[in-house]
C-alpha cells in the first residue's frame, strides 16, 4: 500500500503545480498588466506596488515570476489583502477554522445518517420503499444549496422561530443546526444512494453466497462481508465530498452569514480583493486535491486489489 | 450464479421508457415551454417600473409577485427560465465542442499527445467545479462569455476522457483497420468512422449533465459572479431576493421553486436513463 | 434398504417469468454414497445444486420438496451438514478478505470456537491443503493461483464437516495436475468423514475416479439414472448418448449434426473436406 501511496502522492504534487500554473497563465492571458488585475481596478500608493512588483518578480522572465509565484504559495505569502489591509495568510488563518468545524459536523452527518439510511433500504426492500428511496434523493440532489438554506431560514428561523439564521453567535450547537442541515442535504442523498446501490449488488454476489453456504449467520454477513466490500466507493464520496463541501459552502455561509472561508471569499469578490480571492479559493482547491489522494490511498486499504495495479 | 444467467437478465427488455424518463422529459418540456411562451400567456407583457408597485405578494394581475422596482415577477420569472436554460444548454454544447476533439486525438494518436491532454484534464478534474469557477472568474470577470469560457474548461475534461476511452476501443476494429488499408487519413478516419461510433454514450452523459450545469450557473449567479443584468437568470434573481426576502419572500420561492424542478427535471431523465443502461436493480 | 440421506421428491423450480429451470427432478442419495450429476452446459445441474443447499433466489418459485435425514428442507435455511464447493473460482471468493480470515470465520462458527482457536485450525487446514505457509500469512485472494483458490472453495466446503458434500465443477477450470490436486482432496475427505458426494462435473473421466452413480440431465430434468458403469456401457437416453460419447472427434461431430439434418453443419462437412 505505500508504494502505491507514493506513487499518488507525485501525482497529486504534479497536478497541484498543474493548477498553480493554469492560475497563472490565466492571469498573464488576461489583459491587462497583473497588477491591475491584481489590485481590481484601485489605484496603489507606490510604495505598495512597487513591492508587490518585486515579490512577483514582474520585471523578470516568465518562467521565474512562475517560480516566485509558486515559491509564495508554498512559503505562505499569498499577498496582502486590500480591502483589509492585512496578510491573506492572517485572515486565512482565521476564517478556515470556522468552514472546517462546519464542514466536520455535515460530515459525520452525512455519514451516519447516509450510510445508515442506504444500508436500511438496501436490506429493506419493497415497492413502498424503493419508491420512497428514489423520490427523495432525487429531489434532494436537485435542490439548489442556496434555496433550501433559505427556506429552512424562513421556515424555521424567521416563521417558526426556533433556530437562529445568522453567524456562528458563541458557537453553541443551535447556530450549527440549520447550516449543517442545509449543507449535508445533497451528499446524504449521494450517500444513502450509492450506499444502497453498491450494498444491492454486493449482497448478489457469488462470494456472499459462499459466505452464507459456510453457515455465516446472515448478520455477520451483512456486517462484516457485505459492508465491507460495499463500503469503498462510499468513502470516495465522503472524500470527495469533503471538498465539494468547503467550495459550496460559499452559498450556505453567504446566506447564514457564518464566519468562514465561504463567505470571505463572497465578501473579498464584493470588495474585488482579488488577493484575498486567490488565496482562499486556492488554497481551497489545492486542500481538495490532497484529499482526494488521501481518500485513493484509503481506497486500496478496502480493495486490495487496487494495491498491485497499474493506473486507474 | 452461472454466466448464462446473468447474461439474461441484462439483456432483458430495457425498457427504453421507462417512468423516470417520461417524467423528467415531461417536466423539461414544460419549463422549456413556459420560458419561451410564458410572456405570451401571461396577464402582462411588459416590465415597467412602478414605484408605486413595489414589493407587492402573488395577485392576480402578478402571480408571482413584484421585485422592488416594481416590476411583475412573473415576466422576470419567464425571461429568467430563457437564460437559465440556455447557459445550461450552451454550456455543454461549448463542453462538447472542446472535449470531443481532444479525446478523440487522444484516443486515436496516443502517445505523447495523449499523455499530455490526458494530464492536462486531470487538472481540470482535480477542481471541485464551483471553486474552480470562483478561481477563474474572478479573474476573468463577470458575464455570459466568461460563464461559457469557464464551463467548457471544467466540462470538457469528463466528455475527453469518455470519448477517448471509447476511440481507443474502436480504433483497432476490424473496419477502422480497413479503412486506413484503404488509404483513409487520420482526421477522415476520426469523423467519419470512428466518431458516429463512440460519440452516442458521451452524448447521453453530456446530456444528463445540462441539469449540473444550470445549477452551477444559478450559484455563480447567485454570488454575484455569474450573468449580469440585463442578461438575468433565476440565480440572479434569487440573488436579488437576499437582503429582501424576509418582507418579500415570493422573490425567493418561486425562481428557486422553478429552477429546483427544472434541475429535478434532468436529474431524473439521467437517472432513467442510466437505470436503463444498468439495470442491476432490476435483480429481486 | 436404508433410509436414503438425501430425497430429492418432484422438485421443480421456474424463474419469476416462468422459465422452466427445473422440471420434476427427483432423485436418492444414501449416506455415504456418491453421485455424479452429468449434462452439458444449462441442463440445470448447477441450479439442482443450489435447490439443495438452500440458495436459489427468493423469486423463484418451486414445487416438490427435498428432504435431508428426515427433515424437509426449507429454501433459505442454511444446513451446515450440507457443504458446497463452488464452480466459479473467480467471483466465489471475497476479494476483501485473506484467506485465513475467511476460513477462520467459517470455522468458528461451525465449531463455535474461540477466534483464536479457529484461527490456528484455519491455519492448519490451509497448509494441509497447499495453501498456506508461514510467509503468506496475510494471503488475499487475487494473490491466490487458480488451483489454489479452487483448493480454498474445498477447504471453504469441508469446514463446517458436513455429511453431504456438493462439489459444482471443482475442476473444470483447471489443469490435469492442479485437478487432481482438487479432487484428491475431497476423495481424501469422503474417505475420512463416510459423507455422501454429489459430484457436477461434464467430465465422464473425472465421475469414473469420484461417485459410483450418476445421474444423466437435459434441459432441466433427469434423463437417466444408474450406476456410472452401466449409464456409461450401456446409455439408454439420447441425452445419455451424446454426453457419453466423450471421444468427439471433428468429423464424428459433424456427422452426428448432420444426421439431424442440420443445413448448417452440410456446408461445414463439405468446407472441412476441401481442406
Amino acid at each position: 500500500m505505500w508504494r502505491y501511496a507514493a506513487k499518488r502522492l507525485i501525482e497529486t504534487i504534479l497536478v497541484i503545480l498543474g493548477v498553480t500554473f493554469l492560475v497563472f497563465a490565466i492571469f498573464h492571458l488576461v489583459p491587462g498588466d497583473p497588477i491591475t488585475v491584481l489590485s481590481g481596478g484601485r489605484t496603489l500608493p507606490s510604495s505598495v506596488e512597487t513591492n508587490l512588483r518585486q515579490s512577483f518578480g514582474l520585471d523578470k522572465p516568465l518562467y521565474l515570476q512562475y517560480f516566485y509565484y509558486v515559491k509564495n504559495i508554498f512559503t505562505g505569502d499569498l499577498g496582502m489583502s486590500f480591502s483589509k489591509n492585512r496578510p491573506v495568510i492572517e485572515i486565512l488563518k482565521e476564517t478556515y477554522p470556522n468552514s472546517i468545524r462546519l464542514a466536520m459536523a455535515a460530515i459525520m452527518i452525512e455519514t451516519i445518517v447516509g450510510i445508515g439510511v442506504g444500508l436500511y433500504f438496501a436490506i429493506r426492500r419493497s415497492r413502498y420503499n424503493d419508491a420512497i428511496m428514489t423520490v427523495s434523493t432525487s429531489l434532494l440532489i436537485s435542490i439548489p444549496v442556496f434555496w433550501l438554506a433559505m427556506i429552512l431560514q424562513q421556515i424555521f428561523g424567521v416563521r417558526l422561530k426556533w433556530l437562529p439564521v445568522s453567524g456562528m453567535g458563541d458557537g453553541s450547537l443551535r447556530y450549527y443546526i440549520l447550516p449543517v442541515i442545509t449543507l449535508s442535504s445533497v451528499f446524504v442523498a449521494y450517500v444513502a444512494q450509492t450506499m444502497r446501490s453498491n450494498m444491492i449488488k454486493v449482497m448478489g454476489e457469488d462470494y456472499i453466497r459462499t459466505a452464507r453456504a459456510s453457515g455465516i449467520p446472515e448478520s455477520k454477513v451483512i456486517r462484516k462481508y457485505g459492508l465491507k466490500n460495499a463500503i469503498s466507493p462510499v468513502i470516495t464520496l465522503i472524500g470527495i465530498d469533503l471538498g465539494a463541501l468547503m467550495g459550496g459552502a460559499v452559498a450556505t455561509e453567504v446566506i447564514f452569514n457564518w464566519p468562514g472561508i465561504g463567505n470571505q471569499i463572497y465578501l473579498a469578490i464584493l470588495a474585488r480583493d482579488r488577493p484575498l480571492v486567490m488565496g482562499a479559493v486556492l488554497t481551497l482547491v489545492i486542500i481538495f486535491i490532497f484529499i482526494n489522494f488521501l481518500v485513493d490511498v484509503s481506497y486500496s486499504y478496502f480493495d486490495p486489489r487496487i494495491r498491485n495495479s497499474e493506473g486507474r | 450464479m452461472p454466466k448464462s444467467e446473468k447474461a439474461k437478465l441484462v439483456g432483458e427488455s430495457q425498457n427504453m421508457f421507462n417512468n423516470k424518463i417520461i417524467i423528467g422529459t415531461v417536466m423539461i418540456l414544460f419549463f422549456i415551454l413556459f420560458s419561451v411562451f410564458g410572456t405570451l400567456i401571461g396577464p402582462s407583457s411588459d416590465l415597467s417600473q412602478d414605484y408605486d408597485l413595489s414589493l407587492k405578494p402573488p395577485s392576480l394581475e402578478h402571480p408571482f409577485g413584484t421585485d422592488l422596482l416594481g416590476r411583475d415577477m412573473y415576466i422576470r420569472a419567464v425571461q429568467g427560465g430563457r437564460i437559465s436554460l440556455l447557459v445550461g444548454f450552451l454550456s455543454i454544447i461549448v463542453s462538447l465542442l472542446v472535449g470531443l476533439p481532444l479525446g478523440a486525438i487522444a484516443g486515436y494518436y496516443g502517445g505523447w499527445i495523449d499523455t499530455l491532454i490526458m494530464r492536462s484534464a486531470d487538472i481540470f478534474l482535480s477542481m471541485p467545479t464551483i471553486l474552480g469557477a470562483l478561481l477563474i472568474m474572478a479573474l476573468i470577470g463577470p458575464g455570459l462569455i466568461n460563464i461559457l469560457i469557464v464551463f467548457s474548461m471544467l466540462g470538457w475534461a469528463y466528455i475527453a476522457r469518455l470519448f477517448r476511452s471509447n476511440v481507443i476501443s474502436i480504433k483497432n476494429s476490424d473496419f477502422i483497420l480497413s479503412a486506413r488499408g484503404l488509404g483513409a487519413s487520420g482526421p477522415r478516419i476520426i469523423f467519419r468512422h470512428i466518431a458516429p461510433n463512440s460519440v452516442g454514450p458521451v452524448l447521453l452523459f453530456a446530456l444528463m449533465n445540462i441539469g449540473t450545469a444550470i445549477l452551477a450557473e444559478s450559484v455563480l449567479s447567485f454570488l454575484g459572479v455569474g450573468l449580469q443584468p440585463p442578461v438575468v437568470s433565476w440565480g440572479y434573481l434569487l440573488s436579488e431576493s437576499v437582503t429582501r426576502y424576509m418582507v418579500a419572500p415570493w422573490l425567493m420561492y418561486f425562481p428557486g421553486a422553478l429552477l429546483t424542478l427544472t434541475v429535478i427535471g434532468f436529474t431524473l431523465i439521467g437517472e432513467g436513463v442510466s437505470f436503463v443502461f444498468d439495470p442491476k436493480e432490476r435483480y429481486e | 434398504m436404508s433410509k436414503p440421506l438425501l430425497k430429492v421428491d418432484d422438485l421443480s423450480l421456474s424463474t419469476k417469468r416462468g422459465k422452466e429451470i427445473l422440471k420434476n427432478v427427483s432423485l436418492d442419495l444414501v449416506e455415504g454414497g456418491s453421485l455424479g450429476l452429468l449434462g452439458s452446459s444449462g441442463s440445470g445441474k448447477s441450479t439442482l445444486a443450489l435447490a439443495i443447499k438452500g440458495l436459489t433466489r427468493n423469486s423463484f418459485s418451486m414445487s416438490g420438496r427435498i428432504i435431508f435425514n428426515g427433515t424437509e428442507l426449507v429454501r433459505g435455511k442454511i444446513k451446515k451438514e450440507i457443504g458446497m464447493i463452488f464452480q466459479d473460482v473467480a467471483s466465489s471468493i471475497n476479494p476483501a478478505f485473506t484467506v485465513y480470515d475467511q476460513l477462520s470465520d467459517v470455522i468458528s462458527e461451525s465449531k463455535k470456537v474461540s477466534k483464536a482457536d479457529a484461527r490456528a485450525l484455519a491455519e492448519e487446514m490451509l497448509i494441509n491443503f497447499g495453501i498456506g505457509s508461514s510467509s503468506r500469512s496475510g494471503s488475499y485472494p487475487h494473490q491466490l493461483s487458480g488451483g489454489m483458490k479452487q483448493r480454498f472453495l474445498v477447504a471453504m466446503g469441508i469446514a463446517t464437516e458436513p455429511s453431504l458434500l456438493i462439489a459444482d465443477e471443482p475442476s473444470s477450470s483447471l489443469d490435469i495436475f492442479a485437478s487432481t490436486d482438487v479432487l484428491k482432496l475431497i476423495d481424501e475427505y469422503r474417505k475420512s468423514s463416510g459423507c455422501a458426494l454429489i459430484l457436477i462435473s461434464h467430465d465422464l473421466s473425472v465421475l469414473r475416479a469420484m461417485v459410483s452413480d450418476v445421474a444423466v440431465m437435459d434441459e432441466g430434468r433427469i434423463k437417466e439414472t444408474g450406476s456410472l458403469l452401466e449409464v456409461i456401457d450401456h446409455p439408454k437416453s439420447d441425452a445419455a448418448k451424446l454426453l457419453v460419447d466423450s471421444e468427439l472427434t471433428v468429423e464424428r461431430a459433424l456427422e452426428l449434426r448432420l444426421s439431424r439434418q442440420d443445413k448448417q453443419a452440410d456446408k461445414e462437412v463439405a468446407d472441412v473436406k476441401s481442406k
